[in-house]
């Protein structure tokens, strides 16, 4: 197996379980580079995620520099809350980020710590 | 007591392909800290040009006199980003559209740009053949050319580094912006 596809196997296994933790709040996940390049995706077949990833990177790039224009530190979380759910965008290093998609009424403190986990995990995994 | 005289704001977006010299082009020119959005590039055969991109948007000021500034907008390049060329073009009243001289692989790219905008509104615009200090730059004719751009079309030798190469291009698509509303 190549090194790629061996990544994109262990991206998978840790949005897998990211879901499997959250017990169906999650409707969907990915890990895409800053830039806007999908590395890993979890979502259905009906979200176009080349277009999401790249408009997760420019969504994380905006809250970024609100917080360097503000001197507010690092960007943690960015939680964009729709009617029907939330997206919320994790930085994960400094070249990627994790994107998660969230059911309506979904339990948003239990996100923030699986996904720092996950985080973490996907940290190893690209450096 | 003297009126203070009004000062118009006029929105112009600086688009075209990636790497193009659009964040360049508005580095040069602003007069505020430009607001830009750029991170590391990861892509392989993009960073074979640059090691970073605009993932949202650029933002400079630019005073042409009292009476009128100029809030230029730039924004990323590569087509997987086309949904902030729309939320930028809203508004605005006129664009430059950068091409990197040097990369006729990429004037496709920049086709494509034109093609977009162009679908997107209808405001004039101009087109910046830039990197002309390079000696490599192909000469405005043959791009023009290998754009296919309707003869009214501005094609316009530019230098992005160049404080001066920037303004002339501005002036022009005023010029091409005023000439077409009919005011002066
Ligand atoms: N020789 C030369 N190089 C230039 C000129 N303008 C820009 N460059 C270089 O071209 C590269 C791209 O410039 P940028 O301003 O980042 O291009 P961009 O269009 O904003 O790129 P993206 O946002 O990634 O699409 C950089 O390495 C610049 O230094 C120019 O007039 N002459
Ligand atoms: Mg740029």
């Amino acid at each position: 197996m190549s090194i790629a596809a061996s990544r994109t196997e262990a991206l998978n296994a840790v949005l897998d379980s990211l879901a499997l933790n959250l017990g169906g709040d999650v409707l969907g996940s990915a890990v895409v580079s800053v830039d806007g390049i999908v590395f890993a995706a979890r979502f259905s077949s009906a979200v176009n995620i080349d277009r999401l990833s790249a408009i997760a990177a420019t969504v994380l790039g905006v809250s970024r520099r609100v917080a360097k224009d503000l001197i507010m530190g690092n960007t943690r979380e960015t939680i964009i809350q729709c009617d029907n759910g939330y997206f919320v965008i994790y930085p994960v290093n400094e070249k990627c980020l994790l994107a998660v998609n969230l059911r309506k009424g979904g339990n948003l403190g239990m996100v923030r710590l699986e996904s720092g986990d996950a985080a973490d995990r996907i940290s190893g995994i690209m450096s | 007591m003297a009126e203070e005289p009004l000062l118009n704001i006029l929105k112009i977006v600086i688009t075209g392909a990636y790497a193009a010299g659009k964040t360049q082009f508005i580095k040069t020119i602003s007069e505020i800290e430009v607001v830009d959005t750029e991170v590391e590039a990861s892509n392989d055969e993009e960073r074979l040009f640059k090691s970073h991109t605009t993932v949202a948007l650029d933002f400079g000021i630019i005073t042409v006199n009292e009476q009128l500034a100029l809030y230029l907008f730039g924004t990323p390049g590569q087509e997987r980003f086309d949904f902030m060329w729309e939320i930028l073009s809203l508004g605005c009243i006129g664009y430059v559209v950068m091409v990197d001289s040097c990369r006729p692989a990429h004037f496709k790219e920049a086709l494509g740009v034109i093609r977009y905008f162009t679908n997107l509104t209808d405001v004039p615009f101009v087109v910046a053949a830039n990197k002309q200090d390079d000696p490599t730059a192909l000469p405005l004719d043959y791009i023009r050319r290998r754009l296919g751009l309707a003869e009214e079309i501005p094609v316009l030798s530019c230098v992005a580094t160049d404080r001066e190469s920037v303004k002339e291009v501005l002036l022009t698509l005023l010029d091409r912006i005023y000439e077409l509303s009919g005011t002066p």
